[in-house]
């Protein structure tokens, strides 16, 4: 890809600064203080628990005193933060003792996103999220605008990009002329969520269970005392641990249905043109603008209980690196349902080169004796969670055995239904069989390609490669190590150079290409 | 399907003097923290077995020392293509990077006290990929690293990702 030409718009001097709304430090309080308290959380954790025997109150007192001062620093900040455009850059500056400037060309933008909390709702304003490729957060994060500013920066980021301005709308508001590629409705998000069970949800439900523990003690263990003679029936002990389990299933799918509904309720993935927009949540609207052009990676996620449902859910990746402990956390645009029959449909607005059927894509399976790894892995994993449970439950610890077949079943499984395939554009990577993920890169996009081989899999004469894009890397099902010695050289598409320096080396000749790696064009 | 690497670039032998005197360090910091709690374990009111513990690091790590400089010497390679970087290494964990040219976004060349004793330096090539170096070359001479840098910072890089 060629660099984009830039404008220039005006000389530094004629460009004034533009301040944040003056009620920017109000809406940026909540936020900010969640921040914090999630900074502090080791603190409040042990003590919330503990009671009594939590934090001295000295150490309480100094906690708190650094919890004020980070607060009352990041309004401050908030408060003298001040941005322009000057010429291809967005200049952004704050601080006025330290006075901290930043400097983002608009040609490096990744994608923009315009965020609406609830009490940013409530004064009138908007949050604006500038992304480059450059770090795991958002390098140019504004809070506090109206939205008439946010949308006049973001039409002059545009406008040096020469993009043609994609309407600039607050959460929430559409435009006429957009096509609307996706929706979810209410049912739809409850299943998404139902069958999305992560690590969030299970922080949630233990957090609950603790109270529930407390309330047990408090409420009905003295109500069972006083029945015992009924409740001490033959049978009740399974019946009691049978509700439970069930209770707490029907726990884990609420708060996860819960999590859905808040994070996607009102989705809508529209296509302006140049640009996807994808706009959700219920209590924070959240609008995630992404150029066409910039779209790293396209994962379709297919847990076994969502394909039996007939959906599945897609994650759109650019270079803005994002931090978050789940793959769809990560993701810049994520699209919760899409049902299986319009699958092929969505995934070619996102990767227009995609072959139509891409259930039915001839992929490649796993070398064989990554089976046998993947046996003994697991083997070894049932082993180590079996052995002291029946050291130290006896009988009952023994049922962890039981994990022991399921692991291989899930192994051979795994191993039977991955597979990968190398298009003239594209790398196609099918990974697992109880949550099967189709990872879909663009060779053209490839930023290093590396074989690895670690001791175990020497031995098995097998190793894996791994593929990096900007921001994101997606590892191949296991091949040979010479086969993967040659991907490596195949897989990233040639690139023409303008200053193409004698090879060094009197060996550079093409390597032969597989019927699974045709040559890739050179970059458009 | 044949493998298409090329004849690799080898380190120049004062890497191995660098391997080897890294590796006299780190078995000189480990010997010393276990010692150090061997020490406490001691006054904690132990016998003597304690010190068996520095005692065993340290013997570990000798054997390390003995061995690992030399294999790890002989595993890195680099070879500079007209569409690539190829950079292989690795003794336990084996691994081949290929860079493509135009991905490139900058390099870096890192000189600490002992490289610069022995005339060495260590190359970091980056992409916008991630966070770290996507490939690295310890142990060169510096005039190769200085060398290598600038035949690829020339080359025409992507504007954008």
């Amino acid at each position: 890809m060629s660099s984009e030409p830039v404008v220039a718009l005006a000389s530094a001097e004629e460009v004034p600064w533009k301040r944040l709304s003056a009620k920017a430090p109000l809406a940026a309080l909540v936020p900010l203080s969640g921040t914090i308290g999630r900074m502090l959380l080791g603190a409040l954790l042990p003590t919330y628990f503990a009671g009594d025997r939590g934090l001295p109150v000295v150490l309480w007192v100094i906690v708190l005193s650094i919890a004020t001062l980070m607060l009352a620093a990041g309004l401050y900040e908030v408060a003298t933060l001040s941005y322009r455009v000057v010429g291809a850059q967005l200049e952004i500056r704050s601080g006025i003792f330290t006075r901290t400037s930043r400097f983002i060309e608009a040609a490096r933008v990744q994608n923009t996103e315009v965020v609406q909390p609830f009490v940013s709702k409530l004064l009138g304003l908007v949050e604006v999220k500038v992304e480059t490729a450059s770090g795991g957060k958002a390098d140019g994060h504004l809070r506090g605008l109206t939205p008439e500013d946010a949308q006049a920066l973001i039409h002059t980021l545009q406008a040096v990009r020469r993009e043609g301005a994609a309407a600039v709308l607050l959460p929430g508001e559409a435009a006429p002329e957009e096509r609307v590629l996706s929706e979810a409705h209410l049912g739809g998000l409850l299943l998404y969520g139902a069958t999305a069970l992560g690590l969030g949800v299970l922080a949630v439900v233990l957090g609950a269970l603790h109270e529930i523990t407390e309330t047990f003690h408090k409420l009905l263990l003295p109500w069972m005392e006083a029945h015992w003679e009924a409740l001490a029936a033959p049978g009740m002990g399974w019946v009691a641990a049978t509700v439970a389990a069930l209770v707490g299933l029907f726990g884990l799918w609420l708060v996860s249905g819960a999590r859905a509904v808040l994070r996607f309720h009102g989705f809508r993935l529209v296509d302006t043109g140049t640009h996807l927009r994808a706009v959700g949540g219920l209590i924070t609207r959240r609008q995630v603008t992404v150029r066409r052009a910039r779209i790293q990676q396209v994962v379709l996620d297919e847990p076994l209980l969502r394909r039996t449902l007939g959906f599945g859910s897609v994650e759109v990746e650019t270079a803005g690196v994002r931090t978050g402990k789940e793959s769809a956390d990560r993701a810049e645009l994520l699209v919760p349902v899409v049902p299986t029959a319009r699958m092929p449909e969505l995934l070619r607005e996102f990767v227009p080169e995609l072959p139509d059927a891409i259930a039915a894509l001839p992929l490649q399976g796993a070398h064989p004796k990554a089976l046998l790894r993947a046996r003994i892995r697991a083997v070894g994993l049932s082993v180590l969670v079996a052995a002291p449970a029946t050291w130290f439950w006896g009988a009952w610890g023994a049922v962890a055995w039981l994990l022991l077949p399921a692991q291989l079943l899930g192994a051979w499984f795994d191993w039977r239904f991955q597979g990968w395939l190398v298009t003239e554009a594209l790398v196609v990577v099918r990974q697992g069989f109880w949550r099967r993920r189709t990872t879909v890169v663009q060779r053209a996009r490839i930023q290093s390609v590396r074989a690895r081989q670690g001791p175990l899999e020497r031995g098995y004469g097998i190793a894996h490669v791994r593929i990096d894009v900007a921001g994101s890397h997606v590892i191949l099902p296991s091949v040979g190590w010479t086969e993967a010695q040659s991907l490596i050289d195949v897989l990233p598409a040639r690139r023409p150079t303008r200053h193409a320096p004698p090879a060094r080396l009197p060996d550079a000749s093409q390597p032969e290409v597989s019927a699974h790696c045709p040559p890739a064009p050179s970059s458009r | 399907m044949t493998a298409p690497l090329p004849t690799l670039e080898r380190l120049p032998r004062g890497a191995l003097t660098l391997f080897r005197i890294r590796a006299l360090l780190r078995m000189g910091i480990y010997g010393a923290l276990t010692f150090a709690v061997a020490l406490g374990l001691r006054f904690a009111g132990n016998e003597h077995w304690p010190f068996l513990l520095p005692c065993a690091v340290v013997l570990g790590l000798s054997v390390l020392t003995a061995w690992y400089p030399q294999r790890a010497h002989e595993r890195w390679g680099w070879a500079l293509r007209e569409h690539d970087l190829v950079i292989s290494h690795g003794v336990l964990l084996r691994e081949v990077v290929s860079i493509p040219a135009g991905r490139i976004q900058h390099v870096d060349v890192h000189q600490g006290p002992i490289e610069r004793s022995l005339g060495l330096a260590r190359l970091q090539i980056y992409t916008a990929a991630g966070s770290g170096a996507d490939g690295e070359i310890p142990g060169l001479a510096r005039e190769t690293a200085d060398a290598l840098r600038e035949r690829l910072v020339r080359r025409e890089a992507d504007d954008v990702v």
